[in-house]
């Protein structure tokens, strides 16, 4: 088992090199080759090659010096400016993750125990809405409620409680969907037969349903919490232009306006690699959660199949 | 004499699978087997799960490509041909799972006239679709049955669906791939008769394959029985039944159950340890001397060949050397 | 005689046996009316300014107001609206064409084909779509044709995914060998039995695509990300009227009741959708 991390983990840099070549090679056949200068250095290094030695320039400079480029029009590296935005945004993702799953499974839980009943049927119609309104809408909804209306909440980020409605937006955009899936997986299990039989042994039904049934209902969960993390980061991102926070978002909305191909680029591969490393989390918690795999697992052994993802 | 519809050489099958630890795993499904089918005869396979019989059916047929070997079908080699087309409609196969052979979303009438259609048998549709009734009506089903889907019929209903197919261009050659073992006993039975019933009335060849020795006695001219890809054991279905030779052939006719209690207890039974079941297969020796209860020194070192014990009752085992 | 429950017209008959799919289909339906054919009997266009009457109220002549340039909101709507779910479903109708047909050989085929077709498909999914899109955006450029290639190309992964899972699940198979054995070729196998058996899984894919492409298309006009005023689209409506969020939240909520009702009813209908094609389950 030690061997299958050791390869998934020296398998990221790889992996985030063969999407970035992905990346650019879609960007630059969008746009056109002859007049085409993807990246811009402070030395002007690469500039008029063909795409794929462009391409080779840039993870060069990445891999070695760390160096993403400057922005075309200050000069100036962005490597330390991103770094500070994604910073910011990752702390965000990592709090809006925990809050995520410490709302959505519970819910979850709560309708699977209570399948058909009204309370479920609630959480279902209410889980369908939310998860059919874009981010910015659910903003828009609490800047109206809470603010507007009620005057609780300041939009101006002065302290620690301002921060209520941005992560609220996030989490609410996302909570939907872990609230489906536990919904399902906990009615899969607690359909199975080897429950009845638990029950039918005299376990008390609680205590059947929080070690024995969640025990395996959280697989599938653990299976999306990497496609999880990508929509809470893409929250971020639309909440970041919303409440003008120093996130990715901000200074993503810049560059495009300004067409700075490199910020943009640089930001692809971050996100990549997060996303990568991400991956591997979720696999380790997975073999955790699930030791049966454990023992199957080696060197050798391509990417874990996990369930379903995405809609549930 | 006659040619004989089916003759077999030295087959060999060989799968290389990548288990999930990351291990590659060679397995030869099919290990150097040969065996004949004459005119309107039908040769059972008998074996548990994973002996290979049912590669080996689709070897013949060429659905799954044989590595080595010569298939011989009324003295021709199929087995170097580029295009099979044609010999498709001399050789047919019918399916295990009823359900799962037929498409879901097709009306019976379309499976079966499919063959019919891919060949360009009949001059238009309003013949293909007399064709088809009258296919359906020689399985035992209604005319109107054609245009239901194949989710609306019973199990057995669904396997004479398949054997309407299969036959509906005119084989020689069926193979049976473990045709009833997924019915209701009621439905097997029905089937099994149905099945003779078409080969003594169109003098079809068969390859019965099945896990069940008595369905395979009830049918067969002759007996093969597989273990691990090869042959143990081959000869008339009632000398094999009465006198099997093999222990592994043993053992699997005392499983069955023997109606009449007398007869019951006094038959010998050859029981093989549990433990044993799981052991892997030795790569010298016998493959079966794991499970084997008459295992001596010598089954571990070589593997014993087929030879002829008694008059076209042939067996592989070292306690008829 | 042939019975007439083919499992078209059992999908259909469940499908609006349920109110709720009725309602959201009428819903959509009328959607589409009103943004594709209204606009034809509209008295002001989306580009009429008049500073005169800007962020009036309700009136007779503006039945929903005008917004800050004086431009009738109707009209903003329902051209916006046109551009909204008009870029929204090109986009989706070329996810849905690259996506399924790499997805259909991928899966049928496999081999090397797949391979390289996997990697590829899955690099591009390990970027969430939303990103992928402002990513692709960025190399387009401005310009309201190439918005559709950004959308469309962030769609493309899920396609292929699903619909190469569909392909491998059917040709698995007994039928397929069936077919196979009775003399079909590949691409016989593939028009016969292939097609009409991932079709199901094909179409609801469309509509969860649809709803997806139609939130991150209204994101990014928000974000302003390809589409320059005085364009309408919902999200860039709202952008818009943001800033008299409290004052006029009539101007922010008429685009974000559109985007919600659309998404909703179509969440609804893929639903709806899922239930009444799921094929050999039990009889219904």
């Amino acid at each position: 088992m030690l061997g299958y991390f050791v390869k998934r983990v020296l398998l990221i840099i790889p992996t985030v090199i063969v999407v970035t070549l992905v990346i650019f090679l879609l960007m630059a056949s969008l746009t056109g080759t002859d007049t085409f200068r993807m990246v811009t250095y402070a030395d002007d290094a690469g500039t008029g090659n063909s795409v794929l030695s462009q391409f080779f320039v840039y993870i060069w400079h990445v891999l070695t010096k760390f160096d993403f480029g400057v922005d075309p029009s200050t000069r100036r590296p962005i490597t330390n400016e991103l770094l500070r935005h994604y910073g910011f945004t990752m702390r965000m993702t990592g709090a809006a993750l925990l809050l995520t799953l410490l709302i959505g499974v519970p819910a979850g839980i709560f309708a699977a125990v209570r399948r058909g009943s009204a309370g479920d049927r609630a959480v279902s119609a209410v889980t369908m809405v939310i998860s059919a309104v874009p981010s910015f809408c659910i903003a828009f909804g609490f800047v109206m409620f809470f603010a507007v209306k009620l005057r609780w909440l300041n939009v101006l980020m002065m302290d620690k409680t301002d921060y209520i409605m941005p992560m609220g937006t996030i989490v609410l955009s996302v909570v939907a969907s872990i609230t489906r899936i536990t919904r399902t997986a906990m009615c899969e299990v607690l359909d199975k037969q080897y429950v009845t039989a638990m029950r039918s042994l005299g376990l008390r039904n609680r205590s059947v349903v929080y070690r024995h049934a969640l025990k395996n209902a959280l697989v599938p969960i653990v299976s999306v919490i990497s496609s999880i993390v990508g929509y809470l980061i893409c929250g971020c991102i639309v909440v970041d232009r919303f409440f003008s926070l120093p996130g990715l978002g901000m200074y993503l909305a810049n560059a495009i306006r300004s067409r700075t191909t490199n910020t943009v680029l640089a930001a692809a591969i971050f996100i990549s690699f997060t996303m990568c490393c991400v991956g591997v989390l979720a696999d380790a918690v997975y073999l955790i959660v699930n030791p049966a795999m454990r023992e199957n697992v080696s060197w050798r052994s391509g990417r874990l199949a996990r369930g379903k993802e995405g809609r549930a | 004499m006659a040619e004989n519809v089916i003759q077999v050489e030295h087959l060999s099958k060989t799968f290389s699978a990548v288990a999930s630890d990351g291990r590659r795993r060679l397995l030869r499904a099919v290990d150097d087997v040969s065996f004949a089918v004459g005119e309107g005869e039908t040769l059972g396979l008998v074996g548990e799960s994973g002996c290979g019989k049912t590669t080996l059916g689709r070897s013949v047929l060429r659905l799954t490509e044989p590595d080595s070997g010569r298939i011989l079908f009324r003295g021709a080699d199929i087995k170097k041909l580029r295009d099979m087309r044609p010999m498709r409609r001399k050789m047919q196969i019918i399916f295990q799972n009823p359900a799962g052979s037929l498409d879901p979303r097709t009306r019976v009438g379309d499976i079966v006239a499919e063959g019919l259609e891919l060949h360009r048998i009949g001059a238009n549709r309003a013949e293909r679709r007399g064709m088809v009734r009258d296919l359906l009506e020689l399985v035992g089903l209604t005319a109107e049955i054609a245009g239901r889907y194949p989710r609306e019929l019973s199990g057995g209903q669904q396997q004479r669906v398949g054997i309407a197919r299969a036959l509906a261009l005119d084989p020689e050659f069926v193979v049976c791939d473990e045709a009833v073992s997924a019915l209701d006993l009621s439905y097997q039975g029905q089937i099994i008769n149905l099945l003779e019933q078409l080969r003594d009335r169109r003098g079809l060849s068969y390859l019965f394959i099945s896990h069940d020795v008595s369905v395979v006695r009830h049918i067969s001219h002759r007996i093969a029985v597989m273990y691990l890809g090869r042959f143990v054991e081959t000869g008339g279905a009632d000398e094999v039944a009465q006198h099997p030779a093999h222990p592994y052939t043993r053992s699997l006719l005392s499983a069955v159950p023997i109606p009449d209690p007398e007869l019951a207890k006094a038959r010998e039974r050859t029981v093989i340890p549990v433990e044993a079941l799981s052991a892997p297969a030795p790569d010298r020796g016998c493959r079966f001397s794991v499970r084997c209860p008459s295992c001596t020194a010598r089954c571990l070192e070589a593997a014993p060949e087929l030879r002829e014990i008694a008059p076209e009752h042939f067996c592989a085992c070292h306690l008829y050397d | 005689m042939k019975n007439e429950k083919s499992p078209r017209s059992r999908a259909v008959r469940i499908f609006f046996s349920d109110p709720w799919s009725v309602a959201a289909t009428a819903v959509l339906l009328l959607l589409v009316l009103a943004c594709f054919v209204l606009p034809f009997f509209l008295k002001y266009s989306y580009l009429d300014t008049d500073f005169t009457i800007k962020l009036q109220g309700p009136s007779a002549e503006h039945p929903l107001g005008t917004d800050l340039l004086g431009r009738d909101m109707v009209a903003r709507l329902a051209y916006g609206g046109r551009f909204t779910l008009g870029i929204t479903a090109l986009a989706t109708v070329i996810a849905a064409v690259i996506g399924g047909v790499l997805g259909l050989l991928s899966g049928y085929w496999g081999g090397r084909l797949d391979f390289y077709v996997m990697r590829v498909v899955d690099a591009l999914s390990s970027i969430p779509s939303l990103f992928l899109a402002i990513v692709m955006e960025c190399a387009l450029g401005w310009g309201q044709g190439n918005f559709v290639y950004g959308l469309a190309i962030a769609a493309i992964a899920p396609f292929a995914k699903i619909v190469r899972a569909a392909a491998l699940d059917v040709a698995g198979n007994e039928y397929i060998e069936a077919s196979r054995a009775l003399g079909a070729s590949g691409l016989q196998v593939m028009r016969r039995h292939v097609l009409h058996n991932v079709l199901p899984v094909f179409i609801i894919q469309i509509v969860n695509c649809l709803a997806d492409t139609l939130i991150i298309c209204t994101i990014l006009g928000y974000m302003q990300v390809g589409i320059n005023p005085p364009t309408p689209e919902w999200g860039n409506l709202f952008h818009l009227g943001k800033d008299y969020i409290r004052s006029i939240p009539r101007l922010t909520f008429l685009p974000v009741a559109a985007i919600v009702l659309t998404t909703v009813s179509l969440n609804i209908v893929g639903n709806g959708l899922r239930d009444s094609l799921s094929t050999t389950g039990g009889d219904r």
